[in-house]
């Protein structure tokens, strides 16, 4: 674990500033930290490139004598990313039989950015198989520990970076969003987990699960940390055409301009406090909003009416999005290719024994994908469920006209103990119903620590506003964070 | 969508399609997986849809973005091999190698 004084990006260019902590000190003692923790958040660590990187970063402050924020914004942060985005020359699995020994030939854009803004990246995360699942069960190399509850799980999908962040094992991480991917294990976890605008980062480099859904974001120890990463690796990239060509705004400036709750119009969603909402997380999650409401705001009472529909939709459309992408491994250009691949009759057994490495959970969605895709049912399954996502995102246009953004929970529960919905597919999904209908729609979202269940499990209090309103969404959280003082966070 | 009778043949026939080779217990497990998710997502057959409600597939503004038709250099390694080509499990003369199908 990291010092307890060394949390936040600030906190550490400040102490760089002041001569206290140089790079290579913080890289080392955060590598050796990683080494000897139990959580299984880490598949990989990159002791060599962090080393290196950590002792360029103290070159340049040599050379400045201060931390050139204007240029370096991350100097020597340690950062982890997510295994399933891309770093030319290492290791990057998804967690993935099918990718054990994948070496990429290029480095992802977000990621990119950020070794350019000076961060020293640690290790590659572990994660659900492709991003799916929300408890990180479903890796191939074993399930991520809770980060402060043995035994509970800490999310999913990117369950090994909201680990990592909480447990001190870097200042902030990259996850990817697709259904609540960064959010929900934010909100397990107790850190801030921030899914922008769908294309307001470059998807380049991460692997594909869900195209029209994923989205890269950071988790951090503070809101304004992930207003410092969005601003990184924000803004139209020519490698992905779904990258936004609107210029990125000065996030993390912006960030820190005082809040006037007077005025800010906010949204309840009721559909949001519905019975399946453990009585915990509504009860911390309102007296939240009662602390906004005392700031000045305007508190609205709002409808999403298709709500209920979103994980039904949601689980034609990505699963028939991810039996698309994942049709690419078929063990000819990457991938691993079993000794016994080579021998067959029919190029469509050569397939199958390379896709044998797939776990089941990513067989599952691929099966009901392929499903949803397939003659006769296309137009019951996969058309339907595109035109009532029209619907959701119809209900936030609509209400985006009564208020200015939408507070409410991330998930319906607190983290739960290993194993308990694992064997229930269904059961599983449906937790995702709070999260799900900001990707459908593209919307950021945050979720930002509001306070603890009776067992002290963290809660997470979701920030939703229109498309491209990033901007807004850092700025609320910011004032709440660091405003608010109730929950027993 | 409710006639539709999701059975141990769908599943294999789907999986084929996929090109997914299932055990037996797969199959059996996926089946009555299957049937139970498609059972709930069986309620958008009761949403009722406007009529011309445009099915939405992304959340983007602009469909398709236009760009340059410009030819840039294929990514190599130090010694001028292709780089693309490193991560194949089996390579010959600097091309995938695959098993023959005719």
């Amino acid at each position: 674990m990291l010092n307890e004084k060394y949390r936040t990006i600030s906190q550490v260019h400040d102490a760089f500033d002041r001569k206290e902590l140089s790079s290579v000190d913080l890289t080392r003692d955060t590598l050796a930290a990683i080494r000897a923790s139990k959580h299984n958040a880490f598949l990989l660590t990159m002791e060599d490139r962090a080393m290196a990187a950590a002792k360029m970063a103290d070159q340049i402050l040599l050379q400045h004598g201060k931390v050139p924020r204007d240029t370096h914004p991350l100097l020597g942060i340690p950062i982890a990313i997510k295994d399933n985005m891309v770093i030319d020359g290492v290791r990057t699995t998804c967690a993935s039989k099918m990718l054990e020994n994948y070496i990429p030939p290029y480095t992802g854009t977000a990621v990119d950015r950020l070794e350019k803004a000076g961060a020293v990246f640690v290790g590659k995360t572990n994660l659900d198989e492709f991003a799916m699942g929300g408890s990180n069960e479903n890796s191939a190399f074993g399930p991520v520990e809770h980060p402060t509850f043995p035994g509970y799980v800490p999310g999913g999908s990117s369950g090994g970076s909201a680990t990592a962040v909480k447990a001190g094992f870097c200042i902030a991480a990259l996850g990817s969003d697709t259904g609540g991917s960064i959010r929900q294990p934010a909100s397990y976890c107790g850190v801030v987990g921030f899914k922008p605008t769908y294309g307001r980062i470059s998807r380049y480099g991460l692997v594909a699960f869900a195209s029209s859904l994923d989205q890269i974001g950071p988790f951090t120890n503070s809101v304004e940390d992930s207003a410092t990463l969005l601003e990184v690796m924000g803004g139209h990239d020519p490698l992905d055409s779904t990258s936004s060509e609107r210029p990125k705004e000065p996030y993390a400036a912006n960030v820190r301009k005082k809040l006037e709750w007077k005025g800010l119009r906010v949204g309840i969603p009721k559909e949001y406090f519905i019975d399946g909402v453990d009585p915990s997380v509504k009860k911390s999650v309102k007296e939240a909003i009662e602390w906004v409401a005392k700031q000045g705001a305007t508190i609205v009472d709002i409808s999403l009416p298709n709500t209920p529909y979103a994980v039904s939709v949601y689980y034609i459309v990505a699963v028939s999005e991810a039996s698309s992408n994942l049709a690419r491994f078929d063990g000819v250009r990457f991938g691993v290719r079993p000794p016994n691949a080579m021998e067959v009759e029919d190029i469509a057994d050569f397939y199958k024994r390379v896709r044998a490495n797939f776990g089941p959970e990513v067989k599952r969605r691929i099966i009901l994908g392929t499903f949803a895709l397939s003659s006769g049912y296309y137009d019951a399954y996969f058309h339907k469920a595109c035109q009532v996502r029209r619907l959701i995102k119809n209900d936030f246009d609509r209400v985006f006209k009564e208020c200015d953004v939408i507070l409410g929970p991330v998930a319906p529960s607190t983290a739960f103990k290993k194993g308990e919905k694992a064997s229930d597919p269904l059961k599983m999904y449906l937790n995702d119903i709070l999260t799900i209908p900001c990707n459908l729609a593209g919307l950021p979202g945050m979720s930002v620590p509001c306070g603890k269940d009776e067992k002290g499990l963290p809660i997470g209090i979701q920030i939703i506003a229109p498309q491209f309103r990033d901007d807004l969404v850092l700025n609320v959280g910011h004032a709440f964070e660091t405003g608010y003082t109730g929950g027993g966070r | 969508m409710a006639t539709i009778e999701v059975n141990e043949a769908l599943v294999r026939k789907v999986a084929d399609l996929a090109r997914l080779a299932l055990t037996d217990e797969e199959v059996r497990l996926y089946a009555n997986q299957m049937k139970v998710t498609l059972g709930y997502v069986d309620q958008i057959s009761k949403v009722v849809v406007p009529e011309g409600t445009e099915p939405m597939v992304t959340p983007l503004e602009i469909a398709t973005p236009m760009r340059e038709d410009r030819v840039v250099p294929p990514m190599t390694t130090p010694d001028g091999k292709p780089k693309m080509i490193r991560p194949a499990p089996e390579t010959v003369y600097e091309g995938f190698k695959v098993p023959p199908i005719l």
